[in-house]
């Protein structure tokens, strides 16, 4: 029986380390998710020069970007762009705030100027995400072995401790 | 289409300040609108057959020079968004141009600032005055005109000329809608304002065997047309370039024939302009119609039977 209980104990604790550090990877990984998101909509200004209100509920059908809350929220009221895609950025939680900022930014930029300022406005948005996500790729590399180093040393601590 | 149902499709694009006033206009009166004039710092006019009249909050239409809603940077930069929906990039030629067509057909005319980058004409900025024209579909209004001229069939290529809101571009609609019942036309809509199409669908009555062309420039519109829809008529709005020219000489070889619009308010102006007079001696147009303007637009001044030697 405490056999039992150490192993669960050690395993939950373990699997508290695991789960922190893959959210420092799913945050990296929502970074490059959305430079992806930037790279395509260059890449459909340039080839289609599509409406905002056509392109934005196309992209938000795309299997890559279905995990973006924001984006199919913004497609859905597209015809609203700007002010439905700042309500988007705004109220999805689950992105990063610099992330936020780059995302403001590109819905500042989309549909505003003519093909080259958006395209030069979204390159340096692409600087920026291309930053942001090395940033966290390398904190979560990091900080991911420390966060399941701990999970495994905090329930051998409370196992110890409990037995 | 009618022009009140164009106005209605064609309010959504103001800003809440104006469309407010602009809703309120009672229907009967809507529907005599042809323009909706915008100038920054300047009251709102609603342009009728009767005159110039500014647009009041409570949508009344008072005299040209009343005092009105004054159109104020951000309103004027709001509605120009709302024209361009939001994608500038996608609307870039046609402002480059200087115009927009919206949904309706209506088309607005853009002044502003000029972008220049390599010497030519890139864009607009600081948008100052916007000319919202409102289409109307007057079906059958060319039915006289046909009837006067022996049907299209006689008139060996038409040539409808007037000064500006004449109803060249209402007549032409009309002639395609006519002809494209019985024969195969193709529609040159340079400018969207012909057939208003949306994602591909017109949105006037332009006739069950036309083709329309929407977005081309006129001559490259109508060499394809030759090439692949193999018209029998051709119908596009004011022609007057070197290229169009050109092209329109070209396609006279497969045996099309063409009806075009033309800036010209008298027949002396008609073949004193260098392109129309190149026409005219190779015989691409033989009839030309000219219309009345003001409050008798839309109707004919007079048909003539286009003479070479006067050129």
């Amino acid at each position: 029986m405490r056999f039992t209980g150490a192993i669960l104990i050690l395993t939950a604790c373990l699997f508290g380390g695991c789960c922190a550090a893959d959210r420092l990877k799913c945050r990296a990984g929502l970074i490059q998710t959305l430079m992806q998101l930037n790279n395509a909509l260059m890449t459909e200004l340039e080839s289609r020069l599509p409406f905002i209100a056509e392109l934005l509920p196309a992209l938000a059908e795309r299997p890559a970007f279905r995990c973006l809350q924001f984006l199919r929220e913004a497609a859905q009221h597209a015809e609203q762009f700007p002010e439905s895609w700042d309500k988007a950025v705004r109220d999805d939680k689950a992105l990063p705030e610099e992330a936020r900022a780059v995302l403001t930014t590109i819905g500042q930029t989309l549909g505003s100027t003519t093909l080259e300022g958006q395209l030069s406005a979204l390159r340096l948005c692409e600087q920026r995400l291309t930053a942001l996500y090395t940033e966290s790729a390398e904190y979560a590399r990091q900080k991911g072995t420390l966060c399941r180093s701990l999970g495994l040393l905090g329930g051998m601590f409370l196992v110890i401790l409990l037995i | 289409m009618n022009t009140q149902s164009s106005f209605r499709q064609a309010l959504p694009y103001f800003p809440a300040f104006l469309q407010l006033p602009l809703s309120r206009i009672p229907t009967e009166r809507a529907a005599q609108i042809q323009e909706i004039r915008l100038r920054i710092g300047r009251p709102m006019h609603a342009v009728m057959k009767g005159g110039t009249y500014t647009v009041i909050q409570d949508g009344t239409l008072a005299a040209c020079s009343a005092s009105g809603l004054t159109v104020t940077r951000p309103v004027m930069d709001a509605l120009f968004q709302n024209l361009c929906r939001h994608s500038l990039h996608s609307v870039q030629n046609a402002v480059r141009q200087g115009f927009l067509t919206i949904a309706g057909g209506s088309r607005a005319g853009l002044c502003g600032t000029a972008v220049i980058q390599n010497h030519t004409l890139e864009s607009v900025r600081a948008v100052s005055g916007i000319n919202l024209r409102i289409a109307s579909e007057r079906t059958g209004c060319a039915e006289p005109l046909l009837n006067r001229i022996g049907g299209a069939n006689a008139c060996g290529g038409l040539l409808l000329a007037g000064p500006p809101s004449s109803g060249k571009t209402t007549i032409l609609r009309d002639l395609a809608r006519i002809l494209g019942g019985q024969k195969r036309v193709c529609l040159i809509d340079e400018r969207g304002e012909l057939a208003a199409s949306d994602a591909g669908i017109p949105q006037f009555a332009v006739g069950t065997q036309t083709d329309v062309f929407d977005g081309y420039p006129k001559a490259e519109g109508i060499a394809i047309a030759v090439r692949v829809m193999s018209p029998e008529y051709i119908i596009c709005d004011e022609i007057g370039g070197a290229s169009e020219t050109d092209a329109i000489l070209q396609a006279l070889n497969t045996g099309v024939q063409f009806l075009a619009s033309v800036h010209a308010s008298t027949e002396d102006e008609l073949y004193r302009r260098p392109q129309i007079a190149k026409l005219i001696q190779t015989a691409a147009f033989r009839t030309a119609v000219f219309l009345q303007s003001g409050h008798r637009c839309g109707e004919i001044a007079s048909v003539i039977r286009i003479r070479r030697d006067k050129i």
